[in-house]
């Protein structure tokens, strides 16, 4: 590889400038072009002409990457005040230490399964079914659907937020219903089927990251 | 246009190999260039380039700077755009 170091000079296109131009090496703080944070103090290449970063030499990679890893993006939704009530008797069946910090455990865990096993048709077919179930108890009891909401607030590292978005393009539903769709497996998995796979995994899960 | 293909895959092949490659930055990092974000390896692009033939290739006078040429390979999962400023090559964007 060739290695540059902090005083160096070459040559590149500017874009600002549009032209060929010389530059010099020099640490940068640069933000990722998706407004997702920045890497810090990474060697690149700036215009000698209008002080843009306009080159990222090969050797700045390790670096950037582990400041892309360290992003953390929000997932949030307002979902029905019994989806919380669920997701979170499932945590207290798995540890007795439960937390919001598990929630994101557990949602991220299932993200990474659902993708995995490429589960987009099974999550549509949950969420009809949680539907009608819902539907159903309501009729059954003589209840009203409650409107009590309540946000999910989590902030996910990269990897996380790519199974997020993967099953959101694959299933085509709403951030809301996947979260409820997932809530729901969780429920069915841990709480109601008690897969001894799962809630092994899972507790592993939240002892390491307790 | 063939020609200008086998040389520029040659050429960009061997920019890999010897690791005298750098990514076009306009004041940030672009996401969609995963190989300057470290989302796929450089042998990982080589191998994709590798299996590139000339008509997934297509090549254009830069925007601003006519006498660089742009070179856009499209494989059908792969987009990958870079020029050369000798004897460096340049990645703009290697995204799927």
């Amino acid at each position: 590889m060739k290695l540059l170091f902090e005083g160096d000079h070459g040559k590149a296109l500017c874009e600002q400038c549009q032209q060929i131009v010389t530059t010099t090496y020099l640490r940068r703080n640069v933000p990722f072009s998706d407004g997702h944070g920045e890497a810090k103090d990474v060697l690149v290449g700036v215009c000698d002409v209008c002080d843009t970063v306009v080159a990222i030499p090969a050797q700045s990679t390790p670096a950037i990457k582990e400041a892309r890893k360290q992003q953390l993006t929000p997932i949030e939704a307002r979902l029905p005040a019994f989806c919380f009530d669920l997701l979170d008797a499932a945590m207290h069946v798995v540890t007795k230490e439960a937390s919001a910090q598990t929630r994101k455990l557990f949602i991220s865990y299932y993200l990474r399964e659902l993708v995995e096993t490429q589960a987009a048709d099974r999550l549509q077919k949950t969420h009809s079914e949680f539907s009608q179930w819902f539907s159903n108890q309501m009729t059954c009891r003589h209840l009203t659907p409650s409107r009590s909401m309540k946000r999910l607030s989590m902030k996910v590292n990269p990897y996380v937020a790519d199974d997020f978005i993967v099953l959101l393009e694959a299933t085509h539903m709403t951030r809301t219903d996947l979260l409820k769709s997932v809530i729901w497996h969780i429920q069915e998995d841990v709480i109601e089927h008690r897969n001894p796979v799962v809630i092994s995994d899972l507790q592993r899960l939240t002892r390491v990251a307790m | 246009m063939e020609k200008g293909f086998k040389k520029a895959k040659r050429d960009v092949i061997a920019a890999l190999e010897t690791g005298d490659y750098q990514h076009a930055s306009r004041g940030s990092i672009d996401v969609k260039n995963l190989l300057a974000t470290g989302e796929v390896s450089a042998q990982e692009v080589i191998d994709i380039i590798k299996k590139c033939g000339g008509t997934q290739h297509s090549c254009s006078p830069h925007h601003s700077i006519s006498s660089i040429e742009v070179h856009v390979l499209k494989t059908g999962t792969w987009y990958i755009k870079f020029y050369f400023i000798d004897p460096s090559a340049w990645f703009i964007s290697v995204h799927r």
